[in-house]
């Protein structure tokens, strides 16, 4: 009955797939349909030529939240097929209210008919506001699965959306979509959405050649995907878990004659949506992205994907490979596996994933005690790191126990009871969907299967196309990485620097520091083969092996003349501390011998200093330092360029602080930081 | 909280929402629509759907004006269900919605003219179903009159006497303060929104300790009003079982906020005024037998007490006097028994027919059940 809508878009051959129709219907006729389909089943399809169908009624236009900002270009792009006009609202691209004002309006006056939003956009109330002015037909929540805690994809800001659906008058066709909801996510979406009729259907992928792979260190992962990038036919993705990874894994690229090119979110509006089309275009062979990349960008012929990063659940790497082979026939999907490290550091993220109750508690408490409260305040009167605060207050504001008005947060009304049974089966949970990742890497089973069967598809079965299916068969990488590769991206690493970027202000006063260090130098990543050599070093031999000072003399070597100076003229100055009183001055002393420089132990610390780490934000930070750091001989350094050591930097109040001082005291002083190993981010 | 449809479409049209900029119902038109629609055995969620021509035919009671206004307003919110966004905040920060199905008797003294089609609550409204007095009184009251006042409402809380006052400053604070602070309990309706009050930590205290509640039919985050502030001073008077008068001046030229609320309270006969203290509207209440001294609260919540037991020795005395009349008929006892079962069981029987029709009919018993409180004298609007 919808077809000839359908033919005007598609042509006079066009047909439905089973299902859309029956969607259509439904929504036409203002029920709630949830749609579970795989990627390239035509879920767009659905709210399309319904909204199409809608606007021809004269009804108010379809309102998408979608989670990610490079779904809604592309989606935006595939409505003009419909003659639809689309238009977005995210942090990103439309920033200030007037723009955002002004969207809404084209939409109230026929301009506009598909509105795309994220989700976090619902917590603004300024933008609350403007929506509440918005026409609306058809409400659409994409990537459904997000609403559900027991969805593979937890986003607190889709736990407002699920109030709002109890709210949202019937006169508003609500669709939901997901490609990646089990029988239990199902449910509990379904009972969210109230009366509401599900479209399912068969999620195994035709095109996806999968084939997981163990390579136990970042070397060998290195070098195999330099060796099989120009093997794989056409352009694809590579995931890599953090910013500074995706930057280092394309210079690897470039450096071996391979068009890479970093995407993530430091990465600006511009310049993604030119990274995208070149993708698209298949001008570049190859982007190196963190997840920011991913939800429903639609190129049709992504060929390959490669998981150097370690998805947190099996559904989550179906939903990521999901990217690639929808318009062809082939499409290869890598899960590059292996590094107890890298296993270790991820279920501590996982069980680190929702704040303590007792701080919970104590913010809570302290906020029931005052009226309201700036968030300066509570960083200062509470010993909280200030990432883990701002958790805190995210979720009391999404779950409605505190509200908050500008910068300020007052509690509301809402009884409080404890969160933590909530918060622990959600860590449970993803404890056991990550276990089960594991396992996957490992199967004997056929990938494919195992991924579906992860999903409750009733319609599991072989492959024939996977790495275990295929066995010996299988010939689509060559998984074999020599010695000479795998030294040849040792020696890339060692010839990359970790820049230690100097901190510009004082967190106690909001004033600019008297004096600022030059950009500095880590040895390592901690989560590196030489990061985990100097953590053994530090706690089980109190003493650094000879390992970390030659490489750390290599490594500063480099830098400090790539820097226009000379290392020989240098002073070597060491962090005290009063823990390991030995650990440090002996480092800096040994190098100091290795590179041929002076050493000066001028600085010293006050007794009973609380540890770095119990010190949880960088207001108190900043302030303990300041208590205890002094300089103990004055020695005259005017004019001299010195080089402070330290074993690992995190917060680098340490070497913010001492370099002021030494700044205050000395005419004429440059100071660069060194350290063995950047642990910020790996707690 | 979960809403019905009927909720849903209520707030839709007859809350604020300012955001939309558009205009709501007014209470007239809303008793308007409802009356019609449930005449016709419709109910207010109708009005999600409902075409412009349709609602037109509905509005039998509407004047020609009314039906052009309503129909405008409807039209303009019906795409607007987004705008709900706010319903879901308000509930999500612990607020509660009263609609006119779930208000108390005591709320329902007001005409259906005055009574809004829900309040906004902070607090437990079951505070609502205690014995209460009402204290009003200008902000410049005396330092013997708030001290009096202290007093009294001291003594409200061990009396059980629950205050309801407009949260002003000078006698309304003094006295809901002073009843909070012995223990007792306090019902305010502030004349600007409850989003102000419940950011205070010592309000949150006694909201959470069940003590306090809070009532406004302003949008949460209005400004204080002036004109809100006149509306608000009969949500003080008519639940209220007396109305303690702490001082007053007389409207002049510049109106005095407590002196026309007590004069409504006057015209309206809502509740039994006492006063204290010596001011200029005090003496006149006095002078002309509007009001009495206030003396104690046993005079005042007691004297209602023996009236009820008067009227159960008059009931009794007069089925004696039946039952008298029917032996001197010449009715035996079994005959008399039958007969007295048998009249009251049919009494009994009738009203339950009625409860049926009043049921099917639920619409109207929700919406202007307070006709029944008003001896079914509906005013016009």
């Amino acid at each position: 009955m919808y077809i000839q809508s359908l033919q005007e878009v598609f042509g006079p051959e066009a047909t439905f797939r089973e299902g859309q129709n029956e969607a259509i219907k439904r929504l036409l006729h203002k029920k709630r349909v949830l749609v579970v389909q795989k990627t390239g089943w035509g879920k767009s399809l659905v709210y399309f030529l319904t909204t199409k169908i809608l606007r021809d009624k004269g009804e108010g236009v379809t309102l998408i939240i979608s989670p990610l900002l490079a779904l809604t270009r592309n989606q935006i792009d595939s409505t003009r097929k419909y003659g639809l006009v689309a238009d977005c609202i995210n942090s990103q691209i439309n920033k200030t209210l007037p723009e955002k004002k002004e969207v809404i309006e084209r939409c109230n006056h026929g301009e506009c008919d598909v509105l795309f939003v994220t989700p976090e956009q619902l917590q603004n109330d300024n933008f609350k506001d403007l929506l509440s002015q918005l026409r609306v037909g058809l409400f659409v929540v994409d990537e459904a699965h997000c609403i559900s805690d027991w969805g593979h994809d937890f986003r607190p800001d889709y736990r407002r959306i699920h109030q709002l659906l109890k709210i949202l008058p019937k006169n508003i066709a609500v669709l939901a979509t997901t490609a990646t909801a089990n029988e239990r996510v199902i449910e509990d979406v379904t009972k969210q959405l109230g009366d509401c009729e599900v479209i399912r259907g068969d999620l195994q992928r035709e095109s996806l050649y999968l084939h997981n792979l163990y390579l136990p260190n970042a070397e060998q992962k290195y070098a195999w995907i330099a060796k099989n990038i120009n093997r794989l036919q056409g352009s694809g993705i590579i995931y890599a878990t953090t910013i500074r990874e995706c930057e280092r894994l394309a210079i690897w690229l470039r450096q071996n004659a391979i068009d890479a090119r970093a995407y993530h979110g430091r990465i600006n509006e511009e310049d993604k949506i030119e990274l995208e089309n070149q993708l698209t275009n298949n001008q570049i062979k190859v982007l190196v992205s963190t997840i920011a990349l991913g939800m429903g960008y639609d190129k049709e012929d992504i060929s390959f994907v490669i998981h150097y990063y370690t998805p947190k659940s099996v559904v989550e790497h179906y939903q990521q490979i999901g990217r690639a082979g929808r318009g062809i026939d082939q499409a290869v999907c890598v899960l590059l596996y292996g590094g107890e490290d890298e296993n270790r550091i991820n279920k501590h993220f996982i069980y680190d994933s929702f704040p303590k109750q007792v701080q919970i508690d104590q913010v809570l408490n302290y906020l029931s005690q005052n009226d309201e409260v700036k968030i300066a305040t509570l960083e200062q009167v509470m010993n909280i790191k200030s990432k883990t605060l701002k958790q805190i207050l995210k979720l009391l504001l999404i779950d409605g126990f505190v509200g908050k008005n500008g910068s300020s947060y007052f509690r509301t009304l809402k009884h409080y009871y404890s969160q933590q049974k909530y918060y622990d089966s959600i860590i449970n949970l993803k404890v056991q969907e990550y276990n089960e990742l594991l396992e996957f890497q490992r199967t004997k089973d056929c990938q494919m299967a195992y991924l579906t069967k992860a999903l409750d598809d009733p319609n599991t079965r072989p492959c024939m196309k996977c790495s275990t299916c295929l066995g010996e068969a299988w010939d689509l990488t060559d998984d074999y990485v020599s010695h000479d590769e795998i030294n040849r991206v040792a020696k890339f690493f060692a010839e990359n620097y970790i820049i230690i970027e100097p901190r510009k202000k004082s967190m106690m006063t909001n004033k600019n520091l008297n004096f600022i260090y030059e950009e500095g130098l880590a040895l390592s990543f901690y989560h590196e083969q030489l990061g985990q050599e100097a953590r053994r070093c530090k706690y089980e031999m109190n003493q650094f092996s000879d390992l970390v000072v030659s490489a750390s003399a290599d490594k500063l070597r480099r830098f400090i003349r790539d820097k226009g100076l000379k290392i020989s003229e240098m002073i070597i100055i060491p962090i005290p501390s009063n823990r390991r009183p030995e650990l440090v001055p002996q480092f800096a002393k040994r190098l100091a011998n290795r590179l041929q420089c002076n050493y000066v132990n001028n600085l010293a610390k006050k007794p009973n200093e609380p540890e770095q780490k119990s010190l949880q934000n960088n207001s108190f930070q900043e302030q303990s330092i300041r208590k205890h750091l002094y300089i103990k001989d004055r020695v005259n350094l005017d004019n001299q360029n010195i080089l402070l050591v330290d074993d690992f930097v995190d917060s680098k109040w340490t070497f913010t602080v001492a370099a002021e001082l030494l700044g205050e005291m000395y005419n004429d002083i440059t100071i660069t930081p060194f350290a063995l190993s950047d642990t910020s981010g790996s707690d | 909280m979960q809403f019905t449809n009927n909720e849903i479409a209520t707030y839709l049209y007859c809350a604020q929402l300012t955001q939309t900029r558009t205009t709501p119902l007014t209470i007239l038109e809303w008793n308007v629509i409802v009356k019609s629609l449930s005449q016709q055995k419709l109910e207010p969620e109708v009005l999600l759907t409902i075409n412009s021509t349709e609602l037109s035919n509905t509005l039998i009671h509407a004047t020609n004006a009314q039906k052009t206004r309503i129909v405008e307003k409807i039209k303009a919110r019906q795409k607007l269900g987004l705008s709900m966004l706010e319903l879901e905040e308000i509930v999500h920060q612990g607020f509660g919605i009263m609609f006119r199905s779930k208000m108390p008797p005591r709320l329902k003294k007001l005409t259906h003219k005055h009574i809004p089609a829900f309040f906004y609550y902070a607090g437990d409204p079951s505070i609502l179903s205690h014995r209460a007095m009402g204290v009003v009184g200008a902000r410049s009251a005396t330092e013997t009159e708030l001290i009096q006042t202290t007093d009294i409402a001291n003594e409200a809380a061990s009396h059980g006497v629950v205050i309801i006052s407009g949260g002003a400053k000078g006698v309304d604070t003094t006295a809901v303060e002073a009843t909070l602070q012995n223990g007792g309990k306090a019902i305010v309706f502030p004349a600007d929104g409850l989003m102000k009050w419940v950011k205070k930590s010592n309000i949150r205290f006694y909201i959470s300790n069940g003590q306090l509640l809070l009532m406004s039919a302003q949008r949460l985050d209005a400004p204080f009003s002036g004109y809100y502030a006149m509306q608000r001073n009969k949500f003080i008077h008519a639940p209220s079982d007396a109305v303690l008068v702490a001082s007053s001046k007389i409207s002049t030229k510049k109106k005095s906020g407590t002196w026309e609320g007590v004069a409504e309270n006057i015209k309206y006969q809502w509740s039994p005024l006492y006063v204290i203290g010596n001011s200029e509207g005090v003496e006149q209440l006095k002078a002309h037998g509007n009001a009495e001294q206030f003396s104690s609260f046993d005079k005042i919540f007691t004297h209602t007490e023996p009236k009820r037991k008067r009227e159960r020795k008059e009931i009794d005395e007069r089925i004696v006097s039946l039952i008298k009349l029917a032996i001197a008929k010449g009715l035996d006892r079994e005959t008399l028994e039958e007969k007295f079962v048998d009249v009251s069981s049919k009494y009994f029987e009738n009203q339950k027919q009625n409860e049926q029709e009043t049921s099917q009919n639920l619409l109207v018993h929700e919406q202007l059940s307070m006709e029944e409180y008003m001896g079914g004298k509906v005013e016009e609007s």
